[in-house]
């Protein structure tokens, strides 16, 4: 019933003394696709969004819906529903007078406008408070009220834009929340193309079809978030969908897709099948999650095993799901492993035990060494 | 040597926690108030029940005059006309071509902006007598812009048509910078939202901007009238025989007739208090018919064509109207004169040296005036923030205000006749005088910035120093103090340029001492015109050094917004 365009972005530059500017990004959104942005404050995610919404003017580049360049639309042409981050209800209108802004101010037939507010203030459980105004409602309903506002501009377009929509939320109802947008989004009668901004990489996770990674301005990888979590393509990427250990290393020898890695003298760890190929001699950072680890409290053979680390356990947090343990390695490191909290794990590994840790050839991954510099600062950064 | 310094340290120390006990603060709460009550509210109740006491001897002068019947009262009333009628015109012109700047200096980035939004202040700084005197020359000469097209005679009189333009002038920076405060105030992200909800810009103002700014807007237009219908030091200059009210008080303080100058005064500060009770009071509730939405219109009008008109209008509007009018003085003592600007300064009536004893003058009254309205002020502002008294303080917050409201000329007078002989008999006419008039009008300019910087610091900063030891006085000292210096130093010099510009209230409580404003008015009477001319310029670029003082003070620094 809708034509919902699909959205595509061409070389857009966009400049900024401070931050914030973008720097060559395109992308193309398919119809009826939820896409996040996904990045860090300041890496450019609300200027792409505001270019696409027309807020901001690109210094180059292309924006295209439907293969149609809009680029020099002025925002009140596009039709597209934006939440804001704070949502930006007009605080001296009510309930209803906002829902209903873009109906009015486009002069359309007043008692249709006030039966399609009703309809969609019905959908979004707004009940008979038309009257009130933004002050008096609570967090989330406010959220509803800037979602049915935005979703009354997108007769003919069906996109909506969220910048970061849940941020103002408290926790336990952004879980909800989230749920509910991505349902919505997906319902048969709205179909809808969603762009969502948000830094937070498990929202991210949960409401995506596919998550760009956006950091300084560039698109660092676009996929679905599986492949974001399994493929990662950089180690920015692998670093910020999950806590990780790295040991920066040497190739030392490559047989078909295996990798010997020597990490310190004398050790060596094995990686099956990396995304990136590399030659014997080549710099790279070897990179682990930290709930790839197994643990061991007596040693383990390395007939049975590859990749073994010894180290003694010098501290023990508990985070409820998972324990975590930081481990002082024989090799000279000081890591963080993650092990699942089943019965009887703090009992067999106290503090200043011994242990042996394992992980999985084919679950490490490979990426070129950035220099201990950039490697430091990437790690502190975030 | 440390172990001494340490000493006087314990001292200071002890000192302040001592005084940090509450009944020092008692004492100095009741101090700041009584003195407010006294310097401030004392006059202006004063004079009501002056007016109400001798209501026969106002009666007889006013209303019965033996010889003249009911002369004076339709002086007055004719006075009070045209006072209302030009200060109504001149804040409607000031609307029109003041909110296309205020949005220009909000709305848009360009090169220069900042350059241009010091010159929309500068009205500001000048002393308004020398603000009336350029008026007069561009308008009113044939130096001025009559010259340009070879005429002899200006294009203007001295009457209500330069007294119009002088005022559109003066109240101009009032009116842009209340609007540009609201401006500010209110998040763009509201007119984002309406953009991409479908209005163009047009409607975006109309439907979204207006409605969030008309209390500051009302506010500011009702501010800009009140100045207007108080201004007496540039509308002495311009208005030949068309006087206006405060004008008119001014003429009976010098004729003696008291009974009929307070009645005036009593009427003009009443008119004056109402108009400010309008603005904390009644503002919230005034509404504009803006739910009705024209679509096709506006969306014509939104076009870029339109909003490049509209910015380039008002900046031309501003350069030809606003600025140069009001710099055309520093151009007129470089033309050849006659006779010659030195001769006549070197006259045998003295008047360099009568300059200059002005010029002392005029910058002892402005210092004396500025340090004790800090002393009494910045308590008052601490008084007013932090006290919790409920009513009493936002009942404070509102009497501050009204010497902003009422004429300073009205102000004067009543002042005279509370400290002055008709009433207390401490001070005569002179300069203690003219100190305690100039404390007066100065206070709320005092005030005003040092209240914003305490509202807008953080609170927690003050708690955390009183966990970590500093008694109350001590936290002062060392976290309120230096947060709060900016506002205190951009108080300090707004009150010091308001007194060294001040004309009305000096002219009726000066006895025999004269300020820069007043021989400027003198000279211009005398039409030594050079001399009017020299002495405005000194007293203008004093004025230039303060304002870029004040504008350096009051930016935005990093360390405060933490």
């Amino acid at each position: 019933m809708k034509n919902i365009p699909e959205i595509r972005l061409e070389h857009i530059v966009k400049r900024y003394r401070g931050e914030g500017g973008l720097n060559d990004v395109s992308l193309t959104i398919q119809d009826g696709e939820y896409f996040t942005l996904l990045g860090n404050t300041g890496g450019g995610k609300t200027t792409l969004l505001h270019i696409i919404a027309g807020l901001v003017k690109p210094d180059a580049g292309q924006v295209l819906f439907d293969g149609m360049d809009i680029t020099k639309k002025k925002p009140y042409e596009r039709n597209l529903g934006l939440v804001f981050e704070n949502y930006a209800l007009f605080p001296h209108m009510s309930i209803d007078e906002n829902i209903s802004y873009s109906h009015r101010v486009k002069g359309y037939d007043p008692q249709e406008t006030t039966q399609i507010s009703r309809e969609f203030q019905h959908m979004l459980r707004l009940y008979d408070r038309e009257k009130a105004i933004p002050s008096e409602l609570s967090g989330g309903m406010q959220q509803r009220v800037a979602l049915g506002r935005a979703l009354m501009n997108m007769e003919g377009s069906g996109i909506l834009l969220l910048d970061e929509p849940f941020k103002a939320l408290d926790a336990g109802l952004r879980m909800n929340l989230r749920v509910e947008i991505r349902n919505l989004a997906k319902s048969e009668k709205l179909k809808l193309t969603v762009i969502h901004i948000t830094n937070d990489m498990t929202e991210a996770m949960m409401v995506s079809d596919r998550i760009a990674l956006i950091r300084d301005g560039k698109i660092i990888q676009i996929g679905t978030p599986k492949e974001m979590y399994y493929q990662p393509a950089s180690l920015f990427v692998a670093y910020f969908f999950s806590d990780t250990v790295y040991f920066p290393g040497i190739v030392a020898t490559v047989e078909d897709s295996s990798y010997s890695v020597i990490v310190a003298k004398d050790v060596a760890f094995k990686v099956d099948n990396p995304i990136t190929k590399f030659q014997p001699g080549d710099g790279v950072v070897l990179v682990v999650r930290n709930d790839y680890f197994k643990i061991y409290a007596e040693p383990v053979s390395s007939e049975d095993k590859d990749n073994i680390l010894t180290g003694k356990i010098s501290s023990i947090k508990f985070m409820g799901p998972f324990i975590r343990f930081s481990v002082i390695l024989e090799i000279g490191f000081l890591i963080a492993v993650d092990i699942a909290s089943t019965h009887g794990v703090r009992e067999k590994f106290p503090e200043g035990q011994n242990v042996w840790l394992t992980f999985n050839p084919k679950k490490a991954f490979l990426f070129p060494d950035p220099g201990e510099e950039k490697l430091k600062e990437l790690y502190f950064e975030i | 040597m440390r172990q001494e310094k340490n000493q006087w340290n314990t001292k200071v120390l002890a000192v302040e926690k001592e005084l940090s006990k509450p009944r020092y603060r008692k004492i100095m709460d009741a101090i700041t108030i009584g003195f407010f009550i006294f310097v401030i509210i004392g006059p202006i109740i004063n004079i009501f029940s002056t007016v109400f006491v001798s209501w026969d001897e106002i009666q007889s002068s006013v209303f019965n005059d033996s010889l003249t019947g009911d002369l004076q009262w339709q002086i007055m009333g004719t006075a009070l006309i045209r006072s209302f009628c030009i200060a109504g015109l001149a804040v409607v012109i000031d609307l029109i071509i003041g909110l296309p700047m205020a949005i220009l200096l909000t709305r848009f980035e360009f090169r220069g902006k900042n350059f241009l939004d010091a010159m929309v202040d500068l009205p500001l700084a000048i002393p308004t007598s020398a603000l009336g005197f350029s008026v007069y020359l561009f308008w009113g000469s044939p130096s001025g812009i009559a010259g340009l097209f070879g005429l002899d005679v200006g294009f203007f009189s001295p009457g209500p048509m330069l007294i119009l333009i002088t005022h559109v002038i003066f109240t101009y920076p009032f009116i842009v910078r209340s609007l540009k405060i609201v401006l500010q105030e209110t998040p763009k992200v509201y007119e984002d939202a309406a953009t991409t909800l479908g209005a163009p810009g047009f409607t975006v103002f109309r439907t979204i901007t207006s409605p969030l700014v008309k209390e500051g807007i009302i506010a500011g237009v009702i501010l800009a009238f009140a100045r207007s219908l108080g201004e007496t030091g540039a509308t002495i200059i311009v208005a030949g025989l068309y006087e206006t009210a405060p004008l008119v008080i001014v003429k009976m303080r010098r004729a003696l007739d008291i009974p009929a100058a307070a009645f005036l005064s009593m009427i003009l500060i009443g008119i004056c208090l109402v108009l400010l009770a309008t603005i904390k009071f009644l503002s919230r509730r005034v509404g504009f018919p803006l739910k009705k939405i024209w679509p096709t219109g506006e969306r014509f009008l939104s076009k870029p064509f339109f909003r490049k008109a509209r910015n380039i209008l008002a900046v031309v509007i501003f350069i030809v109207f606003i600025f140069i009018t009001s710099m055309f003085i520093l151009t007129y003592v470089f033309q050849p004169q006659d006779p010659p600007l030195w001769e006549e300064l070197y006259g045998a009536d003295l008047k360099w040296a009568y300059l200059w004893t002005s010029l002392m003058n005029s910058f002892l009254i402005g210092g004396v005036t500025t340090l004790i309205v800090m002393a009494t002020g910045i308590p008052m502002a601490f008084i007013i923030v932090n006290r919790k008294w409920k009513k009493v303080n936002s009942l404070l917050d509102t009497l501050i205000d009204i010497p902003l409201a009422i004429p300073s000329a009205a102000l004067g007078f009543a002042t005279f006749m509370f400290w002055g002989p008709p009433g207390l008999n401490i001070f005569f006419p002179g300069f203690w005088l003219i100190v305690w008039v100039h404390v007066a009008f100065t206070f709320p300019y005092m005030i005003r910035p040092v209240i914003s910087i305490i509202q807008k610091s953080n609170k927690g900063l003050e708690d955390a120093s009183r966990t970590l030891g500093a008694s109350n006085l001590t936290t002062f000292r060392r976290i309120t103090l230096p947060i709060i210096k900016n506002g205190i130093l951009a108080g300090a010099i707004m009150a010091f340029a308001r007194s060294l510009g001040e004309t009305g209230a000096t002219l009726v409580v000066m006895g025999d001492v004269r300020t820069i404003p007043v021989i400027i008015v003198d000279w211009v009477e005398a039409q030594a015109m050079g001399s009017a001319a020299f002495a405005s310029v000194i007293i203008i670029l004093f004025a230039f050094v303060l304002l870029l003082i004040l504008r350096y003070v009051s930016k935005p620094r990093r360390v405060l917004n933490a």
